[in-house]
């Protein structure tokens, strides 16, 4: 069985889409755009793009081919399967985006996501240029020991990437009874927010039931409006810098470190994450809210 | 290949140029009340008190002198950005009325503040701390 990139297929539809959600931006006033930001998104996208031809893509090739032939089982090309694999890539993905979140050394590349402070479907865009080059491959290979075929686990992630785009909007509130199933733009803005009630929820690609089972599930409110970005927002547009700036504060971290115990701290400790504490990390932020918010709720008001 | 690279070269500027000519290209202007939401919204245990506003609506800085800290505000498009610091920890410059603050951070080297005056330039950069004061000022 041939599988498509689906990614591939998908490009088009996503320029379009682009021109129409800015057009009813336009039109309605609803969710908010600024030019250099979507300019910023775009080439973070175009670059991503361009970054597997630089050796990425070919580890996870390699690695994901050679993984196959250490199979514990052969799993045939059939619907029912890629159904299977793409429930169980969904699971893989809610793991792999909870750990983005949660260890610094893939939250530095995953940071550039959410280093926009607005969200639109230019910010479903702004992928990471260093994904396929710290380990992500190593969370798929269970997946094919299992036996899925490696071209089927692609057409999977791929269908799920496709899937992730739309959901990052403003123009859709809510839907009704799919909340409770899928990831949906409202739960997606909660996950893309840095309130401090927000922050790190909603790691779902596809399917919410993930955060649901395993307790990351924060739901919208419409007393509180998410603010988008990270809590240390950029002060630039350079696509190279929103690229590398995180890299660039964990080599300094390290030529700081006084021990190998700090070093590994700042590799892999939570983001934030500093030997004295003197920096914050998302659990420190949510603690100093629910310290402050009771005495000073008009803090976070709907905007 | 490459044509694929260049046709996705050419959607990316045709959407940059879409967004452009629909009105996007936007610029937020810092004003007392902006900035002192910003650091409500990420400093929410930073009391501010004393406040400076560039007139030219790019950056503002207050300050919590309860705690020995700063908190700098800053327009980047039609957002605002916040870098909060230690009094004295940064390098402060007066040039006649501008307030330069320099940051340690890569996608932030430097916040000029427009101080309408050189004297409230001076007189912020000391209250910033580890000043180093401009010769154009005539201060040393």
């Amino acid at each position: 069985m041939e599988f498509p990139d689906a990614v591939q297929i998908a490009v088009p539809f996503f320029g379009v889409l682009v021109i129409l959600e800015m057009i009813a931006w336009r039109l309605t006033g609803k969710g908010r755009f600024e030019t250099r930001d979507s300019a910023a998104s775009l080439a973070m996208g175009f670059g991503s793009q361009l970054a597997p031809l630089l050796g990425g893509g070919a580890l996870v090739a390699l690695t994901l081919t050679a993984s196959y032939e250490y199979r514990f089982f052969t799993i045939p090309n059939a619907l029912w399967a890629i159904v299977l694999c793409f429930i169980l890539d969904d699971l893989r993905y809610y793991w792999w985006h909870r750990w983005g979140h949660e260890i610094r050394w893939f939250w530095a590349s995953h940071i550039v996501h959410h280093s926009s402070q607005h969200y639109n479907l230019t910010t479903a865009l702004r992928q990471t240029w260093t994904g396929q080059v710290i380990g992500s491959v190593l969370t798929k290979t269970p997946l094919v020991l299992l036996g899925f075929h490696p071209a089927m686990i692609v057409f999977v992630s791929g269908l799920n990437l496709v899937y992730q785009f739309w959901i990052h909007t403003e123009m859709v509130k809510r839907l009704g009874p799919l909340e409770i199933v899928l990831n949906t733009p409202s739960h997606h803005r909660v996950h893309h927010a840095t309130n401090p009630r927000y922050l790190d929820a909603n790691y779902a690609g596809v399917l919410i039931v993930w955060d649901k089972m395993f307790g990351t599930f924060v739901p919208e409110t419409d007393e509180e409006r998410p603010r988008y970005g990270i809590v240390k927002n950029l002060g630039t547009f350079n696509p190279l810098l929103i690229s590398f700036h995180e890299w660039i504060a964990i080599a300094r971290d390290l030529r700081s470190a006084r021990s190998l115990e700090e070093a590994f701290g700042y590799l892999f400790g939570p983001p934030g994450w500093s030997p004295d504490g003197s920096r914050l990390t998302s659990r420190m932020i949510k603690e100093r809210w629910k310290r402050i918010a009771p005495a000073a709720p008009r803090l976070y008001p709907a905007e | 290949m490459l044509i694929e690279i260049a046709i996705s070269a050419a959607v990316t500027a045709a959407l940059i140029a879409i967004s452009y000519f629909l009105g996007a290209w936007r610029s937020v202007s810092v004003d007392e009340s902006s900035a002192r939401d910003r650091i409500a919204f990420d400093e929410p245990d930073f009391h501010v008190g004393a406040i400076l506003v560039g007139s030219d609506g790019k950056a503002a800085i207050a300050l919590d002198e309860g705690r020995g800290e700063g908190a700098l505000v800053f327009a980047l498009g039609d957002g605002v950005a916040t870098r909060r610091f230690k009094l004295g920890s940064l390098s402060a410059t007066a040039e006649k009325s501008t307030l330069t603050i320099a940051l340690r951070d890569v996608s932030k080297w430097r916040v000029r503040i427009d101080a309408a005056s050189s004297a409230a330039a001076v007189e912020w950069a000391r209250r910033v701390g580890a000043s180093s004061l401009g010769s154009s000022n005539g201060v040393s």
